[in-house]
């Protein structure tokens, strides 16, 4: 059949009965592989987003069209089931049949087969999954990563169109995680599947997506390649939902030839952009961007050097939050080594360096607001 | 003690029990998963057969079974005999006086199966019915079981309904809670106290057998 409409389009309203939105937009090619991926806060509407889409939710008004098939339309009373949308959903908590074993869950969607013809299409699903071993296993006898990615499996079997998935990963510890992501992709691409995933996870986002849709209360702060609202988040709550560290109160003082100077406390910063001088500001870097030097430095070519103090240093991982206090604070990320190498310690006098390119300038746009 | 009441009791209660699975299934299912506004007119609709009289059912039950009723005029044709007054006559009685007893723990058990299951077989395409097949109804096993086990007690107990629509007849509508009647009013007490403690001690046990399944940490078959 040919696709006259090779997009899915989403154009819903919903309305929480305690109060509170959820009114978005936004589409995706389905005549290829392609992955959206949805992030946010807690409480944004994410998982509301995707029982709309599933159908287990009704949204108030709207339209989801997936190519050429109408799955809702407000206006004219049309609201597909669930099992007539070619679609699977993975909900956050991964439920399993608590009666079946692992082989019947995952078999569960075949139809009209015998029981050998349903274990046996369930088997490569199985090795999918990475579960080899627990075919006759419990749901109860599984650990929590061991359900989740049974779910997954469960859902992948039936081949649906599209994948909804409310944060697959999240309990897979690192190693499996990447095995399984990589084995989703490669599915996705391989059957040309359109999937909508919520996660939590910043490199997640950035690995799987082909579009990134940042959430917050209800409403689509910004959408593009992960990329793109990366290095230019749009808005003060975006850089923050995203999590860049810095966020700078600040005015322009002067702007001229792509350059522009900022007053951010005492201190002056000079970042990349174009905006009127005398406009209130924000400046965001991430805590990557932040180069941290002891002593006098040669020439450089950053053109921002703040001096400060250590006030706190926090492992996170394999590197360290550094917290530096130049008349405001900033934050520095480094790796172990590095600080080492410094010596680094709460207390001693430090240079934080940031290139002017990796500053972006919002602009602020109440001067008594602050994000 | 009368041994034929008894097992007339029995059957009756076996009969109507497993009448009233088959009718109580669709109902409980209907109301466990139907958001009609009005449902809840249907819920006491329901549940009228355990606050009224059972004289007030066993009138209305005679007037429309009756020989003067259309229903029992048809019957009377097919099968040449009156419905009432009859062990057929006390079947449909009792399914209508324990309905209840059958429909309410199918409803309860019915709604209590995780939504997200049944969310979850419809997104993969499972049908209603294979659904409520394979989900639904595995999972509410003991619903079923106590359905059963209540109705049939509570058939066993009953007296009002089946003296006005059976007629006391012996060994057809004689059933054992009737029996006991007739001892007292003839004043056969030994025959009387036999027959009264052999029901407090059935009817302890089937108590006993409901509470059991209701037991919380229950698991009567497993992985269920």
């Amino acid at each position: 059949m040919i696709m006259i409409n090779p997009v899915f389009f989403v154009d819903i309203d919903y309305r929480f009965s305690k109060g509170g939105r959820l009114k978005m937009t936004f589409s995706m090619p389905v005549d290829k592989p392609s992955t959206t991926v949805v992030f946010g806060p807690s409480g944004s509407g994410k998982s509301t987003l995707l029982h709309c889409l599933s159908g287990i939710e009704r949204p108030d008004a709207g339209v989801i069209r997936f190519g050429n098939r109408l799955w809702f339309d407000s206006q004219t009373k049309i609201n597909q089931a669930p099992r007539s949308r070619d679609l699977g959903l993975l909900f956050q908590d991964y439920p399993l049949f608590p009666h079946f074993t692992l082989s019947k869950n995952i078999g569960y969607g075949f139809k009209g087969l015998t029981k050998t013809e349903q274990e046996n299409h369930a088997n490569p699903w199985i090795r999918f999954a990475g579960l080899e071993g627990k075919e006759q296993r419990y749901p109860d006898e599984l650990s929590g990563g061991e359900r989740q990615r049974a779910a997954l499996a469960q859902l992948l079997a039936v081949m649906p169109r599209l994948l909804l998935l409310d944060e697959p990963f999240s309990a897979l510890d690192l190693h499996t995680r990447t095995l399984i992501q990589g084995k989703l992709r490669r599915w996705i691409h391989e059957n040309k599947r359109t999937a909508l995933l919520i996660t939590h996870d910043l490199a997640e986002a950035l690995a799987f997506g082909d579009q990134l849709i940042i959430l917050s209360e209800g409403q689509i702060l910004q959408q593009g390649r992960p990329m793109d609202i990366f290095s230019r988040p749009a808005l003060p709550s975006v850089a923050k939902i995203i999590g860049i560290e810095n966020l700078l109160f600040g005015k322009v003082t002067s702007s001229e030839a792509g350059t522009v100077t900022l007053a951010v406390g005492k201190a002056q910063l000079i970042a990349g952009g174009s905006i009127l001088p005398n406009e209130t500001c924000f400046a965001a870097f991430r805590a990557e961007e932040v180069v941290l030097e002891v002593g006098q430095a040669p020439q450089s070519s950053a053109r921002n050097r703040l001096s400060g103090i250590v006030r706190e240093i926090v492992p996170h991982g394999p590197q360290m939050r550094v917290s530096i206090d130049c008349g405001f604070l900033l934050t520095a990320c480094i790796t172990l080594s590095s600080a080492h190498r410094l010596s680094l310690k709460a207390g001693m006098k430090i240079t934080a360096v940031v290139k002017a390119s990796a500053i972006h300038v919002l602009s602020a746009p109440n001067p008594n607001q602050r994000s | 003690m009368s041994w034929q009441a008894f097992w007339l009791s029995i059957k009756l209660a076996s009969v109507t029990s497993c009448a009233l699975l088959m009718i109580g299934i669709p109902i409980a299912y209907w109301l466990a998963f139907s958001k009609w506004k009005w449902k809840f007119l249907v819920e006491a609709m329901v549940a009228l057969p355990i606050v009224l009289p059972p004289t007030v059912l066993g009138f209305y039950l005679l007037g429309s079974l009756g020989s003067q009723s259309a229903v029992g005029r048809i019957y009377q044709e097919i099968f040449g005999s009156t419905l009432v007054f009859t062990f057929e006559g006390l079947v449909i009685a009792s399914i209508l006086y324990s309905l209840p007893f059958t429909v309410q723990p199918l409803s309860m058990a019915f709604s209590g199966v995780n939504t997200r299951l049944i969310q979850i077989s419809s997104l993969l395409g499972v049908s209603v019915f294979e659904t409520f097949r394979k989900i639904i109804l595995p999972l509410s096993y003991k619903g079923v079981l106590m359905a059963f086990v209540l109705s049939f007690a509570h058939t066993i107990g009953e007296f009002g309904v089946v003296l006005m629509v059976g007629g006391n007849i012996p060994g057809v509508t004689r059933t054992i809670s009737i029996d006991l009647y007739d001892q007292v009013q003839s004043m056969n007490d030994p025959g009387a106290s036999q027959t009264a403690l052999f029901l407090l001690i059935l009817s302890f046990f089937f108590l006993s057998l409901i509470y059991f399944i209701d037991r919380k940490k229950s698991r009567l078959l497993p992985r269920l």
